[in-house]
């Protein structure tokens, strides 16, 4: 077997028997809960700010609980001793912690297309995730390499949302009227995540997603990049310097 | 197999250099103990071998190419063994290993060696359910997988019974037999002894003596022979010296009319060589 589909494979057996998979079905199951209660028939805005919320959150902290683990279990070392190039094995982690993202969006498009009206293009929206997961995957991966412990991870995670989530949400949701305030967020990698997705919707201008795109496909060969050269370093403090 | 020249290393964080321009080499076919107490060097120097670490100056060959010069496929001819657990406790062992023997192009039959250490029965229990025994033995397992040509052995029988500690010892022995290299890191001298054909003492990140158990002993050793005897009602003791032992009169005159209680040669054990040769107490 291709050692690429070994570490895929592997990863997302892990998530599994982790429960790491069954705390993103719980958090889908929230979403869908209040699709449900809502007392909203067409969801076709909703879902994709709950595929955001989700997608940012979840992705972030998957794989870095997914990095901690192996860290804790020391399964870290063994892997550094395996015939995989860091590459094959970074972007194995990456693109398994994409399927939980894909996964909860497919739960939610479900579900609205049985119970609700939805008029988005479920493989657009899938394109979407998939960038955003990516992008965000990286994110957790980096804040891993500088965490001391799970607790530590935890801390690093709540301040990035707190700098890059919470402003695009309070915006995104009218809490925040300002136009100075709205303008800046364009700044956050997270603003275009957001565009990317409602994107979707077809209320977005087309200009708005082509940069949202540009912005965040540079933003994750820069993180790419950063977190391959900072990856010997990482080794040889997990290897136990 | 393995040259090592000149060898410095210093970590990123430190002032001074962990390695200090060693040089020695691990032949084809041996098993070579790399020992010394903590803080010396060893683990670095293994981890250097097994390209966990770069960046040092020096060169070091792997069968007479520069390592630096081999990617990840060098792995295809390594098992490194930890000393630590190194395996998903929510996995049971078969997954652990069916998971990293995919990653090779070239396996052992897990099952028979499996069967050999004792954990063919337990393949599907969780690892969080084995012992601390178990855990060593299956890191035995998981270096062996990929039928290595180089086995780096960290403390492969710390924590086994003697019973297993024996299986596992004689698996290293059968790796050897049948063309395997192996560097040892132990801090069981009786292991050393059994197992290495040729061991380096390390101190303060040099190589402070490397030659075989055997002629180590004899170097630090006296070469004389200690003679417990009975005469009469009295028990005493004589040492004579080996050279020209079978001509010293007094030596045998007393092992022709004498009871003799014990006899030993004066050679050092290789716990006595190792804390004459690092000059410390071992601390690990």
């Amino acid at each position: 077997m291709n050692k690429f589909r070994v570490l895929v494979r592997g990863e997302l057996i892990r998530l599994r028997r982790y429960n790491l998979f069954a705390a993103a079905l719980f958090v889908s199951a929230i979403w869908v809960g209040i699709l449900h209660f809502l007392n909203v028939e067409n969801v076709t805005t909703l879902v994709p700010q709950l595929i955001f919320l989700d997608v940012t959150t979840m992705a972030t902290l998957l794989v870095g609980v997914t990095f901690i683990y192996e860290r804790e279990e020391s399964t870290i070392r063994t892997i550094l001793v395996a015939p995989i190039s860091k590459h094959q094995y970074l972007l194995g982690k990456i693109i398994s912690n994409i399927i939980p993202s894909i996964l909860s969006l497919s739960i939610m498009y479900g579900y609205s297309k049985l119970f609700k009206v939805i008029e988005i293009n479920y493989f657009l929206l899938l394109g979407a995730v998939v960038l955003v997961s990516f992008f965000h995957s990286l994110i957790g991966l980096l804040l891993t390499y500088f965490s001391r412990d799970f607790t530590g991870l935890v801390m690093a995670i709540m301040l990035l949302f707190i700098i890059f989530l919470l402003p695009v949400i309070l915006v995104e949701f009218n809490i925040i009227t300002s136009e100075i305030f709205s303008k800046l967020i364009y700044v956050l990698p997270t603003k275009s995540a957001l565009m990317l997705i409602m994107g979707t919707t077809g209320n977005i201008e087309g200009w708005e997603i082509i940069i949202s795109l540009v912005y965040l496909i540079i933003s994750s060969l820069v993180l790419y990049y950063l977190l391959v050269r900072n990856f010997d370093l990482y080794a040889l403090r997990e290897s136990g310097e | 197999m393995y040259q090592i020249n000149n060898l410095v290393f210093r970590y990123p964080k430190n002032k001074e250099d962990t390695i200090k321009n060693i040089s020695f080499e691990i032949r084809k076919g041996e098993i070579f103990g790399l020992l010394g107490p903590s803080g010396v060097g060893k683990s670095t120097t293994q981890k250097i071998l097994i390209k966990l670490l770069t960046g040092y100056k020096g060169e070091i060959l792997y069968k007479g190419k520069d390592l630096k010069s081999y990617g990840s496929s060098y792995f295809e001819e390594v098992g490194v063994g930890f000393e630590m657990p190194v395996h998903f406790s929510k996995l049971t062992a078969e997954e652990n290993l069916n998971f990293f023997k995919r990653l090779y192009s070239s396996t052992i039959d897990v099952d028979e060696l499996l069967k050999r250490v004792g954990l063919y029965e337990d393949r599907k229990k969780r690892i969080g359910q084995y012992s601390k025994g178990m855990k060593v033995r299956l890191n035995f397992v998981r270096a062996m997988l990929n039928n290595p040509k180089v086995l780096f052995l960290d403390e492969p029988t710390n924590g086994l019974d003697p019973k297993n500690a024996r299986i596992v010892k004689d698996l290293i022995k059968e790796f050897k037999e049948n063309g395997g290299t192996v560097l040892l890191t132990t801090h069981l001298m009786n292991d050393v002894d059994e197992l290495c054909d040729r061991v380096a003492f390390m101190a303060s990140g040099r190589i402070a003596e490397i030659s075989t158990p055997k002629d180590l002993k004899l170097k630090y050793g006296s070469r004389e022979v200690d003679i417990e005897y009975r005469e009469g009602e009295r028990v005493k003791r004589a040492t004579f010296g080996l050279d020209k032992l079978g001509e010293n009169e007094e030596f045998l005159k007393i092992i022709k009319n004498n009871e003799i209680i014990t006899i030993h040669s004066k050679e050092n054990t290789l716990d006595d060589i190792f804390i004459k040769v690092t000059g410390v107490t071992r601390d690990e």
